[in-house]
């Protein structure tokens, strides 16, 4: 008998039986809830109504070049990931190397450290959203205690400011999170490489230089590819902060889809940007890990 | 050495202090306004 014949036998076929099975529930749900909206986005991306009827086009996709909203969005995405993810990055390194050493009182520091990323996004922007609150917010009765004047600090309200705003509470709440991998980086480099370097007489900053940061390669890599996947598809601090404004200040990508499908009703140029912002994640993912893992 | 070395720790000490007070400060704001009630 040949051998694919053996192996679709009776006995065989029972054998299958049970595990697919017992893997049908999981595919079932994986088929309704992910595969089927991706097509169905896909499909809706792809079709424009016309009076004639659904045409089957790329216009949605030719439409976004000359969407000045869209590059506005996009220009505000970039600035905003590349400013967070810059200052979240050297912060989270500094705090991980000064917390790299026995100091009394490590394990409460660290703690203490770790709980902004443990709210809610949603705690954090109404708090933040109460405390950037020109009139009665903690900020400005802070700098206000200490002589400062407020009066042209609006924070969220004003569109030179309100960019930073956003930026910082990321920063405040997503330091954490850097600082942890990054600590754990560090943990992991074995202590031999150092000894080496105390030996040939290496500096501090050489040490740092030349044995700290290529052993700490990919926990940097995957720390700036999730933070960076993360700060790309930013909605629900922005959303909570300032719903995009004042005006479309602080408008993301993001912000824009959301605007686009739920307030215009046009869901098939939101499902095109989608994809775009989709694209160009990967892109930028895929550049990282090729200059990241680089030797 | 042993003097730079202090004084090395000690700036380790105080950049740790601010950090943990730009960290904690927002929620012990929270923190206040949650458990204060207005009344007549």
């Amino acid at each position: 008998m040949p051998k694919s014949r053996r192996f679709f036998n009776a006995p065989a076929k029972r054998e299958l039986l049970l595990p697919a099975l017992l893997i049908a529930p999981a595919m079932a749900v994986l088929l309704s809830l992910s595969i089927y909206p991706l097509l169905y986005s896909v499909t809706i991306s792809l079709q424009q109504e016309t009076a004639a009827g659904i045409n089957w086009t790329f216009g949605n996709f030719a439409r976004l070049a000359s969407d000045s909203f869209f590059w506005t969005a996009m220009a505000h995405t970039f600035i905003y990931a590349a400013a967070a993810l810059t200052c979240e990055f050297l912060l989270g390194l500094g705090l991980a190397l000064l917390l790299n050493s026995q100091i009394r009182g490590r394990g409460l520091f660290r703690a203490s450290l770790l709980v902004p990323m443990m709210l809610p996004t949603v705690v954090v922007g109404v708090v933040w959203r109460l405390m950037l609150n020109p009139d009665f917010g903690a900020i400005n009765g802070t700098l206000a205690r200490f002589g400062i004047s407020t009066e042209s600090l609006t924070w969220t309200a004003s569109p030179r400011l309100a960019m930073l705003s956003v930026i910082a509470v990321d920063v405040w709440q997503w330091t954490p999170f850097v600082f942890l991998v990054l600590l754990a980086g560090l943990q992991a480099i074995p202590q031999e490489p150092y000894e080496a370097a105390l030996i040939d007489g290496s500096s501090r900053w050489q040490t740092f230089r030349h044995v700290t940061l290529p052993l700490l390669k990919p926990a940097i890599l995957i720390v700036l590819l999730l933070r960076t996947m993360d700060l790309l598809r930013v909605f629900d601090q922005i959303f909570i902060l300032t719903e995009g404004g004042p005006g479309f200040a602080t408008e993301t990508i993001s912000l824009y889809i959301y605007r686009t499908a739920f307030r215009f009703f046009d869901f098939g140029y939101a499902a095109a940007m989608s994809f775009v912002l989709l694209a160009l994640t990967n892109v930028i993912s895929v550049i990282y890990i090729r200059f990241l893992s680089h030797r | 050495m042993k003097r730079i070395e202090n004084r090395f720790n000690f700036f380790r000490i105080l950049c740790l202090f601010v950090a943990l007070l730009f960290a904690l400060a927002p929620v012990y704001w929270m923190l206040t306004i949650a458990l204060k009630t207005e009344v007549d």
